[in-house]
């Protein structure tokens, strides 16, 4: 009996093996919210960021006049966007022109020190942390629009989770039309989908992020609208869209110092529970 | 001990540094070559199924912490890569060096698995069947580079 044993274990060890490794893989996969797991991880990316800085400190870095400069490239990009909804909204707001609103935009800029080009997880490493304010939950953007969002943070460097990420949902809005929609990544490009075929959306509309989302503040550009193509059923549609950003190429970025309001989301959960 | 796990491991981690760091500059549109797969693959053609695998597993940990957003879909694709690659291990690893058909065979075939089991564990939309042809533009790179490590002159291993 034994050697029998033995011998279908001989013969079978490397796919027991497999199945055993490949098993442990998938049970860790459901771990990944873990808090422990989550810690560790920023202790890795942290270890990996010293290097990436080192690399980008010997490969040479821009001039703090360029890093003056973009800077103040963003910011009047986010003054931009907010012009051109003043521009949709003009004979509605025109009754609340007394209205105050802060337009001071708190921009943390950072670089990019390690890039995880996947398929369906770009996870981006950059080099600004808590000492620098940073916290999860603030979108990453430059002077053209939306990177991602600061989905971990270490004391010196935070963890990006980037427009190609398929975990990665925006609540979106075309303005010219008022069109809301959930911008995500699905492997290949940024789509809206299920949108009502009829709904009033042309190519080249622009996309920024809504007033309805709990995670990036409103009017953040998204993109442009690339395509529309209809389902099988003809009644719903899928739409492309072409981000600003050339998110795999982006060097060097803004944390905007901007967080979601937990009183809003209280608000909300207690209109839900209603 | 020292040979074949010690010194093997600190090579993955600097690999595993330069993938993060200096490789998505040589990205094509998006399409980028993973080295730490490339050395995982020659471990397993070297010393076989079993070592191969117990080795991408413990680096495909290190990978997923240190640059993915999923712990686990590194270790589970390093693995089964490796599994795959050393199907074809020989005794003699200077016999599979030399026959370069097995080895651009066994590269695409390992690392199309790898970027396509990588990419489905890693995406949460419905349409994972898309991620094939990316899959297998990646290994076709991936080999790519592999070659070239292939014509730097070395010695014959015992």
């Amino acid at each position: 009996m034994q050697i029998i044993l033995k011998k279908i274990f001989g013969k079978i060890k490397e796919y027991l093996l497999l199945f055993i490794l490949l098993i442990i893989s998938l049970v860790v996969l459901t771990l990944n919210h873990n808090p422990k797991v989550k810690k560790i991880r920023t202790y890795a990316f942290s270890t990996v960021a010293v290097w990436a800085e080192l690399f980008n400190y010997v490969t040479g870095s821009d001039s703090p006049e360029i890093k003056k400069l973009r800077l103040k490239n963003a910011e009047l990009m986010l003054q931009v966007n907010k012009l051109h909804e003043y521009a949709f909204e003009n004979a509605e707001l025109k009754r609340l022109l007394n209205y105050k609103e802060k337009s001071d935009y708190k921009l943390i800029p950072a670089t990019v020190l390690a890039k995880n080009i996947s398929k369906t997880q770009g996870v981006y490493i950059i080099n600004v942390g808590k000492k620098d304010s940073v916290a999860k939950g603030m979108p990453v953007i430059t002077d053209k629009g939306l990177v991602g969002i600061i989905t971990n943070v270490s004391n010196n460097y935070s963890l990006i989770r980037t427009l190609q990420n398929s975990f990665l949902k925006i609540a979106a809005i075309i303005p010219r039309s008022n069109i809301e929609g959930v911008v995500k990544w699905d492997g290949n490009r940024l789509v809206i989908e299920n949108i009502p075929t009829t709904a009033d959306i042309n190519i080249g509309d622009r996309v920024v992020t809504s007033v309805l989302s709990t995670v990036f503040p409103p009017s953040i550009p998204v993109g442009l609208v690339a395509k529309k193509e209809t389902n099988i059923s003809g009644l719903l549609s899928n739409v492309t869209i072409k981000p600003f950003v050339n998110v795999i190429a982006v060097k060097n970025v803004f944390v905007f110092a901007a967080v979601q309001s937990k009183q809003i989301n209280n608000l909300e959960l207690n209109l839900l529970s209603k | 001990m020292i040979r074949k796990i010690i010194i093997p491991f600190l090579i993955a981690m600097g690999l595993l540094v330069l993938q993060i760091v200096v490789l998505p500059y040589i990205a094509v549109k998006g399409i980028l070559p993973n080295i730490l797969l490339i050395y995982i693959l020659f471990y397993s053609l070297r010393y076989g199924q079993v070592q191969g695998m117990v080795f991408a597993f413990f680096v495909g940990i290190i990978f997923d912490y240190a640059s993915s957003e999923l712990i686990g879909s590194g270790m589970f694709a390093f693995t089964l890569a490796a599994f795959v690659a050393g199907y074809f291990y020989k005794e003699d690893f200077n016999i599979t060096l030399q026959n370069i058909k097995l080895l651009v065979f066994t590269f695409l075939l390992s690392a199309t698995l790898f970027f396509f089991s990588y990419s489905v564990l890693g995406s949460a939309s419905e349409t994972k069947f898309g991620y094939f042809f990316f899959s297998v533009l990646s290994a076709a790179y991936t080999t790519l580079l592999a070659l070239i490590v292939y014509f730097i002159p070395r010695k014959n291993y015992e």
